[in-house]
């Protein structure tokens, strides 16, 4: 007998809009999900489930344990937010100034917890087990190998991880659920570019970073689109930050730190990108007498979706939409540490559809004003239930 | 008939280790709240009468003769940079972050001691001496703020004296030039908007870094392209502020600078190109734009008669031989703005730091002077001084 997942889902519908919307207005960076991670434990420990907190510093752990034997399905979703202020103008915009969830990790663990809440009522039917890892500090701060590192792939081994993003490029009700690589590398790097300073009227006693900066973010920019094969594709490079060291309208800095992010779908790509950050960096500063110092940090490996998993999940993501909404083409250049997990582990990460024109739900991720469709929280929960319950409930 | 190079001379150990006091105590615009509380307590003690709290932080003292004559208004700045000292001595800054990289520690000295060398003369003083220990002068807004509180009234004064401390020239030279020798400054702020988002989609944003950066690299264009040849202009852009993480497309970019001309028609027209450029840059590259500019300090001119009268006294301390007539910058000053109502005369007085094997100047993180200059810049100072209020000890 099929469990109709999009009835159990809908039924929670308030609860998850609720939910994401509390999570929505108390956002907390990196590594200090407190409030966040307190919620999601306390929401678990009411179901039942063995909790465990403080996994990678702000993560919890909770164990969902079927009636019966079988494979352990690890569910994973984020918990942080963003340092954006906020511009939406909704009454659950973010109450925290400088921070926002922009990018949907509201969303995720609200969804979780509703396929939480949904297999625990199904636990006696269930063979095997799920693990429910709630991660912190996914924006670039390592959450994953923190986790890692203290145990969440052991003990017990999961047999597959299973995973979401809501998706601000697909339109609501359409979802990603391509095999191989989705999401890109990212690497991370920092540029100080050192100057002379000196009085801001006397530029010719002075070694000037800034005008130096400008030339070299105008060269950095310039490898994409002259270094790179265009056959080997999906490279992107965005300066971020740029910061001058002193902040008086007439002192030279001595130097301007510039940070940001390149992006790209395999190793060889990554390190000829690296390769042409430090020798046009090194060039453009030698030429008017600056010295770069280049720091680049690789952050993450590419997403890989195992195509026998992939290929799974979307079977039983037909038991709750129809396969025209299966897209299995969508890739993204934005980049996940959820690779980090199934790079050991096999897995399918897919990306749900949240964009929708009418509710002018419209802007990208990260930005001030991004937001979702909140019809997409049921049919989320329901997907990912769908998609468990392939490896979990599995009538024999 | 006085020696002022003795008395002067004889004040050496206080003026270095005054000097000293100040220069490891520096204190940022408007906040110099010990450094004016010392000034008045000595002014006190020299049995000037001192007024506190003139312009924010100001000080000023009257210096009142034995029989009537002209006022003579002596100006000293008091407040530091916004800087991280990087020299090695034992007098370095005790504050982080902030210094005395401009040499107003030993202006500040040097009106007290000529405050104190000139007091021993009170009963042959003809007029009064007006001692104006001006804060802010950096950010520019003290001189203004002093104004604002009536230092230029009761009494008025008749001429006004200043010294800079300038050290990319050496011990003994001055620079006593004719009209304008120190340039006109305004602030710009630059805003360029354009779409926040993703740094891993930039496609679906529009960066204001790039934008910003082919900004700072085409306004340097103007100086070598649309100015004068025979006019000096500068443009220097000197704070860039952008984005708050490494994944982030920031939504907006700001650069703050600086424009000096000594002409008000060539800053028109800089200010004139930099809107259009700043303009049409943004507008190419999609973003929104904003440039508002400040009119900060006039150009700083010396009245001919005063700057003549100054010279024939000037020579008995320095010689003919160090009299330099063409001495101009580009640095700013807002003594112009007391320098346009009363008439005055604003002078170099060379400090350069002796068998220094690398120049480091105005502004820079080791910046410092010659102190050989301070008993010089109090013999120089006082006798200008004693030129329009002690004619007879002038005299030979």
């Amino acid at each position: 007998m099929a469990i109709d997942f999009r009835i159990l889902a809908d039924e929670l519908r308030d609860e998850l809009v609720n939910r994401r919307r509390d999570f929505h207005m108390y956002p907390e960076l990196g590594f200090e999900e407190v409030r966040t991670s307190g919620i999601v434990a306390d929401e678990l420990r009411n179901l039942g489930l063995t909790v465990q907190t403080q996994v990678g510093r702000t993560g919890v752990v909770a164990m969902l344990d079927g009636q019966y034997d079988g494979p352990t399905v690890l569910v994973r979703a984020d918990m942080d937010a963003l340092p954006i202020q906020e511009l939406n103008n909704v009454d659950y915009v973010s109450r925290v100034a400088g921070k926002m969830h922009a990018c949907g990790h509201d969303a995720h663990m609200t969804i979780a917890l509703g396929v939480a809440k949904i297999l625990t009522r199904l636990r006696s039917e269930m063979r095997g087990r799920v693990k429910f890892v709630f991660q912190p500090g996914e924006e670039g701060h390592g959450g994953a190998l923190e986790m890692i590192k203290d145990g969440v792939l052991k003990n017990p081994v999961p047999d597959v991880v299973l995973g979401l993003h809501v998706w601000a490029e697909l339109p609501v009700g359409t979802i990603g659920v391509a095999s191989g690589a989705v999401m890109s590398g990212s690497s991370v790097f920092k540029i100080v570019v050192e100057g002379k300073g000196g009085h801001a009227a006397m530029p010719y006693t002075t070694v000037d970073p800034v005008v130096c900066t400008g030339e070299l973010i105008l060269a950095l920019n310039t490898i994409v689109g002259r270094k790179m094969n265009a056959m080997d594709g999906a490279v992107v490079l965005s300066v971020t930050s740029v910061r001058t060291s002193s902040d008086a309208f007439n002192v030279i800095p001595q130097s301007v730190e510039i940070r940001g992010t390149f992006r790209t779908f395999n190793a060889y790509t990554s390190e000829i990108m690296e390769q042409h950050i430090q020798s046009v960096s090194t060039a453009v500063c030698a030429s008017v007498g600056c010295v770069a110092r280049v720091t680049i940090k690789h952050l993450n490996i590419p997403v890989v979706n195992d195509v026998k998993v992939a290929k799974r999940v979307r079977k039983a993501m037909k038991q709750v939409v129809k396969s025209s909404a299966l897209d299995q083409t969508a890739r993204t250049m934005a980049s996940e540490d959820v690779s980090f997990l199934l790079e050991q582990i096999p897995g399918m990460y897919f990306f749900v559809g949240t964009a929708n024109k009418e509710k002018d739900i419209v802007f990208g991720h990260h930005h001030p004003r991004f937001n979702i469709d909140e019809d997409m929280l049921p049919l989320s929960v329901a997907l990912m239930c769908a998609s468990v319950a392939e490896y979990v409930m599995q009538v024999k | 008939m006085i020696d002022f190079k003795a008395e002067a001379e004889s004040l050496r150990e206080e003026l270095i280790a005054r000097r000293r006091d100040f220069h490891m105590h520096p204190e940022l615009a408007f906040e110099e709240f010990r450094t004016a509380g010392i000034v008045a307590e000595e002014l006190n003690k020299l049995g000037l009468e001192v007024q506190t709290g003139v312009g924010k932080t100001g000080v000023v003292a009257i210096l009142e003769g034995a029989q009537d004559g002209p006022t003579v208004l002596v100006r000293a700045d008091m407040d530091a940079l916004p800087i991280v000292e990087e020299n090695a001595v034992e007098y370095a800054s005790q504050s982080a972050g902030k210094m005395h990289a401009c040499g107003h520690d030993g202006h500040t000295t040097i009106g007290l001691g000529v405050a104190k060398l000139l007091s021993r003369h009170r009963d042959q003083l003809a007029g009064r001496i007006k001692f104006v220990f001006q804060p802010a002068e950096e950010v520019v807004g003290g001189a203004k703020a002093m104004i604002a509180d009536g230092v230029l009234q009761d009494p008025r004064p008749d001429v006004t004296l200043g010294l800079h401390l300038w050290n990319s020239m050496p011990i003994g030279k001055l620079g006593v030039g004719d009209g304008p020798v120190m340039a006109g400054s305004s602030i710009f702020t630059i805003k360029l908007v354009g779409k926040g988002g993703h740094a891993a989609l930039p496609n679906m944003s529009v960066d204001p870094v790039v934008c910003a950066s082919h900004v700072v690299t085409a306004l340097q264009s103007i100086v070598s392209r649309n100015i004068d040849p025979l006019e000096s202009a500068v443009i220097s852009v000197t704070r860039v502020q952008a984005g708050t993480a490494y994944n982030i497309i920031p939504q907006d970019a700001e650069l703050w600078g600086t424009i000096r001309t000594f002409k008000i028609e060539v800053r028109d027209q800089v200010e004139r190109r930099m809107r259009e450029v700043v303009a049409g840059i943004a507008s190419a590259m999609g973003c929104s734009s904003s440039v508002e500019i400040v009119h900060n300090t006039l150009p700083v001119s010396n009245d001919p008669t005063v700057s003549e009268r100054g010279r024939s006294v000037l020579r008995k301390l320095v010689g003919d031989e160090g009299l330099v007539t063409d001495e101009r910058t580009m640095g700013a000053e807002d003594v112009g703005l007391f320098m346009d109502d009363i008439p005055g005369l604003y002078f170099f007085v060379g400090a350069a730091v002796p068998d220094q094997t690398e120049y480091f100047g105005h502004h820079h993180p080791r910046f410092d002077f010659d102190e050989n200059a301070l008993p010089l810049g109090v013999a120089l100072l006082a006798s200008a001084v004693a030129d329009y209020v002690l004619p007879a000890a002038v005299e030979a």
